[in-house]
């Protein structure tokens, strides 16, 4: 019983920080803006959820699937979001008009 | 002459298609309801395919022992198919030497290269071992788990496409090149063909096979679905491999 309250309250924290997440993603507009407010959902977001079902779950093979899961995405997401942001600065020659660069990064 | 033609044609376009519009919709709705016991999908094939596979051909997984024994001719003409479209794509895509001359330098400058990424590198350094080995797990127990050569050979060419976007074509080619491409996939497809053959010889002839098939759920319980379940998986991750590599660079070197 217990357990199952603390799943839930963890899963509905996650819940909420998507949600927040969507919303940012529909109110940016440029591209590194909302690849922020999707970075929130896809690390943040996601482990919490997956931090909830397997407290709901207790010690299992699933849990344990569900962990390496979590780690893999841990991993994933912030790689990827690397790589978006690194082929948005070298793509864009307008970046200096969208936001502030660093003086060395300039190219 | 030619104006009155035009509105004949598009009256005619609009005929023809009413028509099928009509044909297809009495179709649909003859056709009986999803689901229901007396369906013509529920006969007695399937049902021997459930209730006979795990034993028949000593694939707990009743997918791979479909595809890989009772419908094999089938599978082996669907990797036939998948490198028969990677040799289309070879010969639309690729660039040799002679038509790279042709091309102005600026054409071949355009391509947007990543740069080598430490971030990118480091943290695949972790990942793909994971995902080979993955791979090699989904295709070796295909006939006990859910999988088999078709997934695990996708998720062995994901592992690939990554390695070639972290490391770089220099790096992947050292191990994965057009030589070792055609080696790979027409040794699994000729091995598959003749085993195939010597499985169907056999049975038609009313032989005794010399592929045990122990169905005691081990790894090697089911004769020759293991051995095909690798060649499907060596096919498909070649061809995803080579798929991409076309589409980006027009050729395995560069």
């Amino acid at each position: 019983m217990i357990r199952n309250i603390i799943g839930c309250i963890l899963i509905f924290i996650g819940v909420v920080f998507y949600i927040i997440s969507v919303i940012g993603n529909l109110k940016f507009k440029y591209i590194l803006n909302r690849m922020h407010s999707a970075g929130i959902g896809d690390s943040f977001a996601l482990s919490f959820v997956i931090i909830g079902c397997i407290v709901i779950n207790g010690l299992n093979v699933t849990s344990l699937k569900l962990i390496v899961a979590c780690v893999c995405l841990y991993f994933t997401s912030p790689v990827c979001s690397h790589m978006l942001a690194k082929l948005e600065a070298d793509t864009n020659p307008n970046l200096e008009e969208e936001c502030e660069v660093e003086k060395e990064c300039r190219s | 002459m030619n104006k009155k033609f035009n509105k004949l044609y598009n009256i005619l376009c609009v005929i023809f298609a009413l028509i099928f519009i009509a044909a297809m919709i009495i179709t649909v709705s003859a056709l009986p309801n999803i689901g229901d016991a007396t369906n013509p999908t529920n006969n007695e094939v399937s049902e021997k395919y459930l209730t006979d596979s795990s034993w028949e051909t000593g694939s707990l997984n009743a997918v791979s022992g479909m595809i890989l024994d009772y419908r094999a001719f089938d599978t082996l003409g669907e990797s036939h198919v998948l490198f028969v479209a990677t040799v289309a794509v070879f010969i639309l895509l690729r660039r040799d030497e002679d038509s790279r001359k042709d091309l102005p330098t600026r054409c071949l400058n355009q391509s947007y290269e990543q740069a080598y990424d430490p971030i990118l590198a480091k943290s695949l350094e972790f990942l793909i071992p994971a995902i080979f080995v993955f791979g090699i797990y989904v295709i070796a127990n295909g006939h006990l788990s859910p999988g088999g050569g078709f997934s695990g050979g996708a998720i062995i060419g994901a592992a690939f496409i990554l390695y070639l976007n972290a490391y770089g074509l220099e790096s992947i080619e050292r191990f994965c090149n057009s030589r070792t491409y055609l080696i790979c996939s027409c040794c699994a497809l000729l091995f598959y063909g003749l085993a195939k053959s010597y499985v169907f010889y056999v049975g038609a002839n009313h032989l005794h096979s010399i592929i045990p098939v122990l169905a005691d759920g081990s790894i090697l319980a089911s004769g020759l679905i293991l051995p095909l379940n690798i060649a499907v998986g060596v096919v498909v991750s070649n061809t995803v491999y080579a798929l991409y590599i076309m589409f980006r660079r027009g050729g395995f070197s560069r």
